[in-house]
């Protein structure tokens, strides 16, 4: 079970998105979600759609791994485009009993799917061609600006790496406690809701001790390497902004102003 | 008549994605009764994903694991009855105590095969006779106790469920040497009083050369031998090619009837190098 669930999906690759700053990478995927949602009309949001797309095109990363990656997403993005279908104003197309469709109704869930799908595949596009490293030391470079309102950037990057690293190891170790206590005859799915409750103590306990034990371990190791000792840090790659980062910054400007543009032009106005 | 008999069995990790990997294939064997079986293997060898699937903690993909001639899977419903029929303890098992005292603690397995009070008490206290555990602790905390007292408690609440078989991984890993020695021992009580199946994980060739009767040697998912301890320690380079060792005392009298020109014969303990050494050598 443990290893269904992958953590950083980072898959390693030598596309132009691979190869782009992460810095870049970061606040531009952030940007074009705000674009996204700054998308109000049809050609606005095949704008953004069309983009999203090439930026899929671009990683070369196969679009099954998208799809896989984003399944459970993909069904809540249709059930709430779905809701949204019911919830519009005016004139309906179509009446039955209680439920009513309008046009609204049917552009909205259009819109809302559009921007949750795009929004879903720019944020997969990240993960996928950011190794974990890159994404915190891009984050730290990022937010270095911080520190001179006080925020100790450093501690709070190594805070995300640690918790990031934690959730696969907590989950074996649920795993292994699961396991032993069944094999004493655990029964977890019996009984009334106390019952399963209580039941759940022989999984709990260990699982908080040994979480315990691995952070004071941890937290010892990492004092043997002196860490909390202030000094300037290096890294061993440093990040430098390159043609494609700059190509990328301009398309992407390109889009926002295409955008904004089309929103006021578009006569099928959304609302 | 076997107590646990293997089947063709296969078990694969990740089935269906690009990292599967087969934990155990195409294993066939028949433990007797009454025997310790010493299982040794490389590091993700297969040995751990064997002792689930005897103890019906994951179910085969293929083949059958037999208990009494009775395939365990044959009723959904009785797979709990295997979990208490075959006790498994596993690697690091104090890692997994959870009760306010040791009795909460070794009670666990008997209270939840539905015993009454009075049994689950005579229980405990029988397994913490074989344990070597003083009825003194009863009432005191597992995390209080030392390591290797800590391990015992843990081995004793599987002992507790009175298994047929008991499965125990690595039971001595990471003890200093006197724990493990008595560990050792317990193992031998328990066994010499009860008389039931013992299957004995381990990287230790000393330890397995001393307790068991005979040894599986697991490499990659494969069971590679099955056979007496002093046939197995006698193929020293096919074990070596496995990232295996055989025991240091059969290094050494390897070595001494070399030297000798003494016809080979495989020595796996100390007292029985002792023998060797007098027989031959005064």
């Amino acid at each position: 079970m443990a290893a269904d669930i992958v953590l950083g999906q980072y898959l390693p690759g030598d596309s132009l998105l691979h190869r782009m700053d992460p810095r870049a990478k970061i606040l531009l995927s952030f940007w074009l979600m705000v674009i996204v949602f700054t998308a109000w009309s049809y050609i606005s949001l095949t704008i953004i759609s069309v983009f999203t797309f090439i930026m899929i095109l671009a990683s070369s990363i196969p679009i099954k791994s998208y799809i896989r990656n984003t399944g459970f997403i993909f069904a809540m993005t249709l059930f709430s485009s779905f809701l949204n279908l019911f919830y519009g104003v005016g004139e309906p197309i179509f009446e039955w009993g209680f439920i009513t469709i309008t046009a609204s109704g049917i552009q909205n869930s259009i819109v809302v799917a559009a921007r949750i799908f795009d929004m879903m595949m720019i944020s997969a596009c990240l993960m996928f061609t950011t190794s974990a490293n890159d994404m915190t030391h891009g984050l730290e470079k990022i937010m270095s600006p911080l520190k001179f309102i006080g925020v100790d950037v450093d501690d709070v990057i190594m805070m995300i790496t640690i918790s990031l690293r934690f959730i696969p190891i907590t989950l074996e170790e649920t795993n292994k406690i699961i396991n032993a206590q069944k094999s004493r005859g655990a029964d977890m799915n019996k009984g009334g809701p106390i019952d399963r409750i209580k039941s759940f103590t022989p999984i709990i306990l260990p699982l908080f001790a040994s979480t315990f034990r691995r952070a004071y371990e941890l937290s010892m190791a990492m004092e043997c390497r002196c860490y909390g000792l202030k000094g300037s840090r290096t890294h061993l790659k440093n990040f430098k902004l390159g043609i494609a980062d700059l190509f990328a910054m301009v398309l992407v400007g390109l889009i926002m102003i295409g955008v904004i543009f089309c929103n006021n032009m578009d006569i099928a106005k959304i609302i | 008549m076997s107590v646990i008999r293997a089947e063709n069995l296969f078990y694969c990790y990740n089935k269906g994605t690009s990292f599967e990997r087969c934990g155990v294939k195409d294993i066939n064997l028949s433990i007797e009764k009454g025997q310790i079986i010493g299982v040794i293997g490389h590091t993700g060898s297969g040995k751990s994903t064997l002792a689930q699937l005897f103890n019906g903690l994951i179910k085969p993909d293929k083949g059958k694991v037999l208990l009494n001639d009775k395939n365990i899977w044959e009723d959904f419903a009785d797979i709990r009855q295997v979990h208490f029929k075959v006790g498994l303890t596993f690697q690091y098992p104090e890692h997994q105590m959870f009760g306010e005292t040791v009795y909460k603690d070794i009670a666990f397995g008997p209270i939840n095969q539905g015993l009454s009070g009075q049994e689950v008490d005579i229980r405990v206290l029988e397994a913490m006779m074989f344990a070597k555990l003083g009825p003194e602790l009863l009432n005191r905390s597992p995390f209080d106790l030392s390591g290797g007292e800590k391990r015992r408690v843990a081995i004793a609440g599987i002992i507790a469920m009175k298994p047929e078989v008991l499965i125990l991984d690595e039971p001595t890993a990471g003890l200093d040497p006197v724990s493990k020695e008595g560990i050792l021992n317990s193992i031998c009580e328990y066994h010499r009083q009860t008389g039931n199946v013992i299957i004995f994980i381990s990287h230790v060739m000393e330890d397995i050369a001393r307790i068991s009767d005979k040894v599986m040697v697991m490499d990659k998912g494969n069971l590679i031998m099955y056979d007496a301890p002093e046939n197995i320690f006698s193929r020293r380079e096919e074990l070596n090619k496995m990232g295996l060792e055989v025991p240091q005392v059969t290094k050494i009298i390897n070595k001494v009837h070399n030297k000798l020109d003494i016809k080979h014969k495989c020595v796996i303990t100390v007292d029985g190098a002792v023998e060797d050494i007098i027989e031959n050598m005064c």
